[in-house]
């Protein structure tokens, strides 16, 4: 029942986006099975009738010629349907589908990304959304079309010979229910072997994807791992016979009612009253014989129609998940809007656990950012740093406390208008597929003021030698998602427009999230150079493992365990001599010792 | 042309054996079942049409007329119980079995390829990944087998019915034939086209899918408005597949409906018309023959066209057969090769003239190094960002081979020994470092886990700074880690991992140890610690490091530092500095700030 509801939640998101490629899909199928009616039941009917001698030859004629002209209307139909129109209808649902699942996609809470059940759903919508769609819409008119053909078939059988029907249907019912069962089966077994295809999968990754072939080459893991997959191997053999066994029993007992019912009983019937008490003529017979054998068909076709229907169902139960997932984190449209172009930024008693956790990732942080500060945020692995930046941009809902800018809560303001007051880099940025303008300004060129921005931003982080150096210069396609061809800059580069990026977004803050990890020393130096000289006037916030690029904060916090236990500037945290006097002298330890030029 | 044919044949016959060696019983039953299919769709389609309704016309008996049914219901339990033994049963069980045979025997060659094969994506693509296929592509040749064998007994008994019944009705179907196969070829091409030419469309929609789709964008996307410049993207993307779509579409469109109506609309009729005239007029074929054989000619003819297309199908699969003899005949240069035993106490590694560019480049990624690394030191490579830090550590582990020039360990060329035994002087962590499904011990030990080198795992986790985690882990060292193969299995942190990959050297008796940025994503007072320990249990070995960090690099006995592929500079830390040359100069950008404080 919930599959049929699932299927038509999906048909109706295709009524929406193209009604007339449901008539047009339905309408096709219909044509196709009425035909199979026309033929194989009214035209022997009336050419038995002919041989009765109860009408002309040139009448069959005629009739032979209208289904001529239905046979022109349905060949010029089905090939304007189905070359031409049908690749229209699909475009437009795939368009609609992505669409919907973009906007969802950009509008879901970041937390959805680490919610293992939840992404685990949205890959399995996501990963065959362009063929499902097309693939429900067909099987929805198969379904209507095989019914409406069976419907007829029933009354022209019901006619003559009403005492039939109970019988088919009945054994339709049982080979229907049996075909559920079996279904069933399947499913439970796929179930039940899916951590084993999980792990077979595994291992196929391990030996074909580039990331482990150095390791497998250069120790002896290939061995247990190939164990492990002989072991999952055997084990889905075992489940596999078992269900299957099962499976293949139940079919032999569907294929009984199926044989024995619809065909012999029917038929036996039919022909019986016949032969034996003359109820009807030769062309009453052919009649029903071939309706009888048109809903036998049709039986066949439901119920194979019906376990794609049931697997369609499962794929759109992810869908609708997906798709009417309520965030947390919401466009406020009546928020307000950030106005002054500085800003202070206030945390109260902050206090954040992940979903799905006990142990609080930030606890009881409170911290107080004037305008134009700049902020250092140091300490180990897991310390909270990030968690603490994406707290702010407001990519998470703190758990406890609030956090306010310019004295309001953050929650208050419109998201977007909020998140634009941040200009980002964060450890993992990541370069897009298009030219370098659009890198840069992160949204569609609208006017010459866009690239003028575009321009500065480029020259104030230090890119402008290389972009010259190329053929288009800032219309320069990066990356070769689209072509083999496509420009790749170096990863010192790609930082660099990183780096414009917040430049260009004229954000009143910055955020640095250990933006120079991946460099080489010189690069580093002079990316923080850069970043300094630009936003002189802006508050700043940086994380960084690399202590030298804190000394000349206006202030350093040391977090813990998701504690500040430490801040003050450089000079007052060394004077402290606490656990970041600690840390920065094990790291300038070695640079100290070794003379330089000084 | 008869080469051609016959070297499709033997590719699929290739197949064949494979089959046959994973799963023979289904094979043989499944084309019985095919062949004793198409059996009964002739006679409940055709012979019992016939049959009945002539003898409902002549007044035979219902005793007689039933008993005909009863056999027609038995030959079709007969096929439904066959069907659920194969098509079921042995199908779902045989391709467990051939999927998992078909892997096995791809994994053992892939483990085989040389490096080089990954890393050069048109190989990769071409060699590695087409064999990855191996078992998807063997079902869609099955099918073809299958459809194959179908078509042809379907034609030999439709045909055999047909030809017992009406000759004439032979030419309809072969006029049917010739029409649909001819304008059938034109449209495949035309499909053909169109798929070429939305292909590059069609990458750009799933790169869009993508972005959307991966966890890492998720940050930029959520901050942006990139999505807007996305969405547009998208439009215009399918705008252009339907403009595409839109073109050949029409051209298809004509042709089909030519097709369709030359042969579902006119030579439908005609045949209609022949064989009412012959049972009306003429008076020579009874009812039942005329009701068998409209449905004969279409299933003929229909069918006849499937099997024209297997055959195609056939022809396009054997290419892949050609890629996949290539996969299963390549001989490896570098892996699996015998030799002889490398030393076990460290030894000279020595470079001379080496060179070496990555296939399918022009560049030369490392040009004319020299170098000697004498047993027990201390090395450090620095350099900028690929400047062939990592090819050069790569090449001495010899995951490569050198392109010019040689490099020999004790003397001799490091090809003369064995590439096992020669690795398994080197204990290395990598900046991409990988931890495995398996359980802790395993990740260390890189292999199976001897019971006797328990106690020296345990030992190699606590030199690696695991031992606080190891702890707290309720199966200690047979902790599974990561849930790929089982649910208890657990996930570690970054820092984590890395020191489970850091282990590894530790529990290696390796005499030589290459580092290649461990420490890049560690936190100062790790990092500091790792380098301590590391050093201090290195004493007996050789060590090659390569780092950003220059603090760690003035430890070194020796420091090579490279740029665009050539030794520059080297010397210790102090030589380097007074030499005031690259080296001092990125040492001293890093360390100006520390200095000021």
């Amino acid at each position: 029942m919930k599959s049929i509801k699932n299927n038509f939640y999906m048909l109706r998101l295709i009524w929406k986006a193209c009604p007339m490629g449901v008539i047009c899909e339905m309408l096709h199928w219909l044509l196709n099975r009425m035909g199979e009616l026309f033929y194989s039941v009214f035209l022997l009917r009336f050419i038995v009738k002919a041989i009765e001698n109860e009408v002309e030859f040139p009448k069959v004629i005629v009739l032979l010629c209208l289904l001529l002209v239905y046979g022109i209307l349905t060949g010029v139909f089905t090939s304007w349907y189905w070359n031409w129109y049908r690749r229209k209808v699909k475009l437009k649902i795939d368009e609609m589908l992505l669409k919907r699942m973009y906007e969802k996609a950009v509008e879901c809470d970041l937390s959805c990304y680490e919610n293992p059940d939840f992404y685990d759903k949205y890959t399995r919508a996501n990963s065959e959304i362009l063929q499902r769609g097309m693939k429900i819409l067909e099987e929805c008119g198969r379904i209507f079309s095989t019914v409406v053909s069976a419907v007829i078939s029933i009354v022209i059988i019901a006619v003559w010979e009403p005492i039939v029907i109970p019988i088919v249907i009945i054994c339709a019912l049982c080979s229907l229910f049996i075909d559920k069962k079996r279904s069933k089966m399947k499913y439970d077994c796929m179930v039940e072997t899916t951590p084993q295809t999980r792990a077979q999968d595994y291992v196929k990754r391990t030996v074909y994807l580039q990331d482990y072939a150095k390791e497998l080459r250069l120790g002896r893991m290939f061995f247990p791992l190939l164990k492990h997959f002989d072991d999952s191997v055997k084990e889905t053999l075992e489940t596999t016979r078992h269900y299957y066994g099962m499976a293949a029993r139940l079919r032999v007992l569907r294929e009984l009612f199926m044989s024995f019912g619809t065909y012999l009983v029917a038929q036996g019937i039919i022909i019986f009253r016949y032969i034996e008490q003359r109820a009807y003529n030769l062309s009453d017979v052919v009649t029903i014989m071939n309706a009888a054998t048109v809903l036998q068909s049709n039986i066949y076709s439901i119920s194979w129609n019906m376990s794609y229907f049931i697997e369609h169902g499962l794929y759109v139960e992810n869908l609708k998940t997906f798709f009417e997932y309520k965030p947390k984190i919401t466009e406020n449209e009546n928020g307000l809007i950030p106005k002054n172009t500085q800003h202070r930024l206030t945390l109260k008693n902050v206090s954040f656990i992940y979903e799905g956790q006990t142990k609080p990732t930030l606890k009881n942080i409170n911290l107080d950012i004037p305008e134009g500060q700049k902020v250092a945020f140091v300490g180990h692995n897991g310390a909270g740093k990030s968690t603490l930046v994406k707290l702010i941009m407001r990519l998470y809902d703190v758990t406890e406390g609030e956090i306010l800018l310019d004295g309001v809560n953050i929650k208050d303001y419109k998201l977007s208008s909020y998140r634009h007051s941040f200009g980002t880099i964060f450890q993992d940025f990541k370069i897009f597929a298009a030219d370098i303008e659009e890198n840069v300004l992160l949204h569609p060129v609208k006017d010459d003021h866009d690239l003028k921005i575009a321009y500065n931003a480029v020259s104030a982080s230090g890119l402008m030698d290389k972009v010259n150096t190329l053929d288009r210069g800032m219309k320069t396609q990066l990356t070769r998602e689209f072509d083999d061809a496509g420009t790749m800059l170096s990863g010192g580069e790609f930082q660099k427009i990183a780096v414009a990026r917040v430049f260009a977004k004229q954000s009143s803050i910055a955020i640095l999230d250990e933006p120079s990890s991946a460099l080489d020393p010189i690069s580093e130096y002079e990316m923080f150079d850069n970043m300094m000289k630009a936003c002189a006037d802006k508050t700043v916030m940086f994380i960084s493992h690399r202590l030298s690029s804190a000394v000349n904060a206006d202030i350093i916090y040391l977090l813990e365990n998701g504690e500040i236990i430490e801040h003050g500037t450089h000079a007052e945290l060394m004077a402290e001599n606490g656990k970041y006097a600690d840390m920065f002298n094990m790291q300038a330890k070695q640079y100290k010792e070794s003379g330089g030029r000084e | 042309m008869m080469k051609k044919f016959i070297h499709i044949i033997s590719n699929h016959l290739l197949m064949v054996k494979y089959f046959l060696r994973f799963a023979p019983v289904y094979f043989i039953v499944n084309f019985l079942f095919c062949i004793y299919v198409s059996f009964i769709d002739m006679l409940t389609g055709a012979y019992s049409v016939k049959y009945i309704f002539n003898g409902l016309s002549e007044g035979k008996s219902f005793k007689e007329l039933f008993l005909f049914l009863g056999f027609v219901s038995l030959a079709m339990i007969v096929r439904h119980i066959l069907g659920a033994v194969s098509a079921e049963y042995l199908s779902a069980t045989a391709w467990v079995k051939l999927k998992a045979g078909m892997k096995k025997l791809v994994f053992e060659q892939a483990r085989k390829m040389d490096l080089v094969y990954y890393e050069t994506p048109k190989f990769y693509t071409d060699f590695v990944w087409a064999a990855a296929q191996s078992d998807e592509k063997m079902g869609e040749m099955y099918n073809s087998w299958c459809v194959f064998v179908a078509r042809l007994s379907d034609l030999i008994f439709f045909g055999g019915f047909m030809l017992a019944n009406d000759v004439v009705l032979m030419l309809f179907a072969a006029v049917m034939i010739v029409i649909r196969f001819g304008l059938n070829s034109i449209i495949v091409k035309l499909r053909y086209k169109m798929h070429i030419e939305a292909k590059p469309h069609e990458r750009e929609r799933d790169y869009i899918t993508r972005v959307f789709y991966l966890a890492e964008y998720a940050k930029e996307i959520r901050l942006s408005n990139m999505h807007k410049t996305l969405f547009k993207r998208l439009k215009d993307t399918m705008d252009r597949i339907w403009e595409i779509n839109d073109k050949t579409g029409k051209k298809i469109t004509v042709l089909w409906t030519v097709a369709a109506l030359s042969t579902e609309g006119f030579l439908d009729f005609f045949i209609y018309l022949y064989l009412c005239f012959k049972t009306l007029v003429t008076k020579t074929l009874k009812f039942g023959g005329l009701a068998s054989l409209t449905g004969a000619v279409w299933n003929f003819a229909y069918r006849a066209g499937e099997f024209i297309n297997v055959l195609t199908d056939m022809g396009e699969q054997s290419l892949y057969v050609d890629n996949f003899r290539a996969f299963l005949a390549y001989k490896p240069e570098i892996e699996c090769q015998d030799g002889m035993d490398a030393p076990d106490k460290p030894s000279v590694i020595s470079m001379k003239n080496v060179s070496f560019k990555y296939e399918g480049t022009d560049k030369y990624s490392l040009k004319n190094i020299n170098l000697d690394i004498k047993p027990y030191e201390k090395i450090a490579i620095v350099g900028y960002n690929g400047a062939g830090k990592s090819t050069l550590v790569k090449l001495i582990m010899r995951l490569y081979d050198v392109t010019e020039g040689k490099i020999s360990m004790n003397g001799i060329n490091i090809r003369k020994y064995s590439t096992d035994s020669y690795r398994s002087v080197f204990g290395s962590v990598f900046q991409d470092y990988k931890v495995f499904a398996g359980t802790v011990a395993e990740n260390v030990e890189m292999n199976f886990i001897n019971d006797s080198r328990r106690k020296d795992i345990v030992k190699a986790l606590q030199q690696s700074g695991f031992e606080d985690k190891l702890a707290k882990l309720g199966k200690g060292i047979d902790t599974p880690l990561t849930r790929e193969f089982s649910e208890e299995g657990i996930n570690l942190s970054g820092g984590e991992e890395q020191k489970i990959a850091i282990a590894r050297i530790f529990a290696k008796k390796c005499s030589c140890v290459i580092l290649d940025e461990p420490s890049s994503a560690l936190d100062p007072i790790s990092e500091y610690k790792l380098n301590q320990t590391m050093l201090m249990l290195s004493e007996h070995k050789t060590v090659i490091f390569i780092s950003h960090r220059l603090s760690t690099t003035c430890m070194a006995d020796r420091i090579i530092m490279l740029e665009n592929g050539e030794i520059i500079e080297q010397g210790t830390h102090d030589e380097l500095m007074s030499m005031n040359g690259k080296y001092a100069e990125m040492f001293n950008k890093q360390a100006e700030k520390y200095r000021v404080a």
